[in-house]
């Protein structure tokens, strides 16, 4: 098993496997974290799996891991795993299956306080209105032309079909509708599973929060996000659902010809993969793209349902509010960038899985508004501690390849969590803490309780005290649904 | 009859170890198994489908033919109690499946992963690890 000896202390915030640790590792293996959190996750296989990652054809420079890591299934969550677009490999198995699981936050000008009174109607409203829970369904159901569109537009779909603004979009990663996708590498497998799946929640550590900005950390950059102290707002987390799970399971399954074919090796099945530049590597990026999109359109449809229930909830006490994008963010992804290595511009494979982008000021594909700052980094925490906002910075583009941490981590498995902890006493507890939630099974609400996750208090401390996104604002949960 | 498998632990997923007299019957130990921990079981049994899978070897099998009733499982709302293999190679499983229309979900899995994926034969049968994700 790896131990704290095998790992450089090259940065104060910064642990590095060097490339010659173990025959296979084409780069050094970094990792994000303060002595606490390094030697936390050092008993489950997070540093393996970060390592087996640095034997990838075509990685550069190094692999990383956020303050958040934890064991996966192939990378460890909190992985990055940047490769060169020219000679390197894509991975599914490197992406997840939730591919472009991610988080949208909203904002309003009301005051949480003007809310509080009737939390538990509007939680009660909110689970009525977004169907969540495991195999749940929705209503909108989607077949063959209809379905092609909606992966090729994304968000700009559902927005079409009035579910919200233009600016919801424009105020998503990618514009909620990326380019590339493919929908005839898509299966129809992936497209029955997916067939009545848009707008609905899912279950596992999916959720919709009520919250309220607690803390200030920036004051100029929390006013060009919209936010203030006090304020009420809405986080939407979700992801691809079956569609995602579906191209993921496929392309694991028939990269592992690929791999004979380009007779590569790899130390974990699951990290299987095929040169970018293959037809094979061409056809799953094509079907990535498909799936990122249709979680676009997920959450955009997510979103507009919550809003519509919390309107209503307004509305029965003779309030309104408009509730405003601030920005919709994806941590399980495959991006097509450019970064500056040994001087010169190389295009890249970056490879997020369980961390988000964090792009600084000035970058073209960071929205209008929000270019000259840097793009908000939404950082959703565990259900009974906090969220953060941050902001992305030159430091994340200059050390971690534009990337940052996703959100807590987990830190006790879920069969762990389930002995320990009754979904009912939890419930009971997070109420007197003043944080209603509601959700689909008491198993599940233990799976996700607050001391099942790393303190993300102390993540995003790493985070913002090694310069790679600053604090701007933290939310705290007031209402939660979860599948 | 109880299903002969255990939870292993695992941070963030979900991950067994499940035994059979020989290969075959393990692979139908794990459907059984994995509907264990996704479903209760459904009212009735009344519908059964002929399941083909190939593959490149043995353990993508596995992961294959576990996949292939997770997908049956979502786009069929059916849940599968039953599990006779009518052919068995490592390349190559047919089965018929047996099962009604799924009663209350307990779990959702999303997939069975390569990851840390055992499948050997033992001294008094087969053996298995897989890792799902959730």
């Amino acid at each position: 098993m790896i131990g704290k000896q095998d790992f450089q202390h090259v940065a104060e915030y910064v642990y590095e496997i060097p490339a010659s640790f173990r025959p296979g590792m084409r780069v050094p293996a970094r990792m994000y974290a303060d002595e606490k959190i390094l030697e936390a996750a050092l008993p489950d296989k997070a540093a393996e799996q970060l390592v087996n990652t640095a034997m990838l054809p075509g990685v550069t420079k190094y692999v990383l891991a956020m303050p958040d890591v934890h064991q996966g299934y192939g990378p460890p969550i909190g992985g990055v795993i940047p490769v060169d677009e020219a000679t390197g490999v894509i991975s599914p198995g490197a992406t997840g299956y939730d591919i472009n699981c991610g988080v949208r936050l909203l904002r309003s000008e009301l005051s949480a306080d003007a809310v509080m009174p009737f939390m538990q109607e509007l939680v009660d409203t909110l689970f009525r209105f977004v169907p969540s829970g495991v195999g749940k369904g929705g209503d909108i159901r989607l077949k063959g032309s209809e379905m092609d569109d909606l992966l090729i537009r994304g968000a700009l779909w559902a927005i079409e079909r009035g579910y919200g603004e233009p600016e919801d979009a424009e105020l998503t990663e990618e514009g909620g509708s990326m380019p590339g996708a493919d929908p005839g590498a898509v299966s129809a497998a992936a497209k029955a599973r997916g067939g009545d799946q848009v707008g609905t929640l899912g279950s596992g550590n999916h959720f919709i929060e009520v919250g309220r900005v607690d803390e200030i950390y920036d004051e100029e950059v929390a006013k060009a996000f919209g936010l203030f102290h006090g304020q009420f707002v809405l986080w939407v987390h979700s992801g691809s659902r079956g569609l995602g799970h579906q191209v993921c399971t496929d392309y694991v399954k028939s990269f592992q010809l690929a791999m004979r074919k380009y007779d590569i090796q790899v130390p974990d099945r699951e990290l299987v993969c095929a040169p970018f530049n293959s037809p094979e590597g061409q056809a799953y990026f094509g079907a990535m793209v498909c799936a990122a999109n249709y979680a676009w359109a997920n959450r955009q449809v997510l979103a507009n349902r919550a809003r519509q229930a919390i309107y209503q909830v307004l509305a029965n006490h003779n309030l309104s509010a408009e509730l405003r994008m601030v920005y919709d963010v994806a941590h399980n992804i495959v991006k097509r960038e450019t970064y500056e290595i040994d001087g010169k511009p190389l295009k890249m494979i970056i490879h997020r899985k369980g961390a988000t982008r964090a792009f600084g000021p000035g970058q073209a594909s960071v929205p209008e508004r929000y270019r000259a700052i840097g793009q908000p980094v939404l950082v959703p925490g565990d259900m009974g501690t906090a969220s953060y906002v941050l902001v992305g910075t030159q430091g994340a583009m200059e050390q971690t390849f534009g990337s940052a941490c996703h959100g807590a981590g987990r830190a006790m498995s879920r069969s762990a969590a389930v002995k320990q902890i009754r979904g009912q006493d939890l419930q009971a507890r997070l109420k007197e803490k003043g944080i209603t939630v509601k959700g689909g099974s008491w198993e599940g609400l233990a799976e996700e309780a607050p001391e099942a996750y790393k303190d993300v208090n102390r993540v995003v401390n790493v985070i913002h005290n090694a310069g790679i996104a600053r604090k701007v604002a933290r939310t705290v949960p007031l209402g939660v649904i979860k599948g | 009859m109880a299903i002969p498998y255990e939870r292993i632990e695992h941070t963030a997923d979900l991950a067994i170890r499940v035994t059979g007299e020989d290969l075959p019957q393990l692979f139908v130990n794990a459907a059984a198994a994995l509907f264990d921990m996704m479903t209760e079981p459904p009212a009735v049994v009344d519908r059964q489908h002929e399941v083909v899978v190939e593959s490149v070897d043995l353990e993508g099998l596995l992961v294959d033919w576990l996949n292939q009733l997770i997908f049956m499982h979502e786009v069929r709302g059916e849940t599968y109690t039953r599990f006779e293999i009518t052919a068995f190679s490592p390349g190559e499983l047919r089965a018929t499946v047996y099962g009604g229309p799924t009663s209350r979900k307990l779990k959702t899995i999303k997939a069975a992963t390569f990851h840390a994926l055992i499948v050997a034969e033992t001294e008094t049968g087969a053996q298995a690890q897989i890792v799902f994700d959730v």
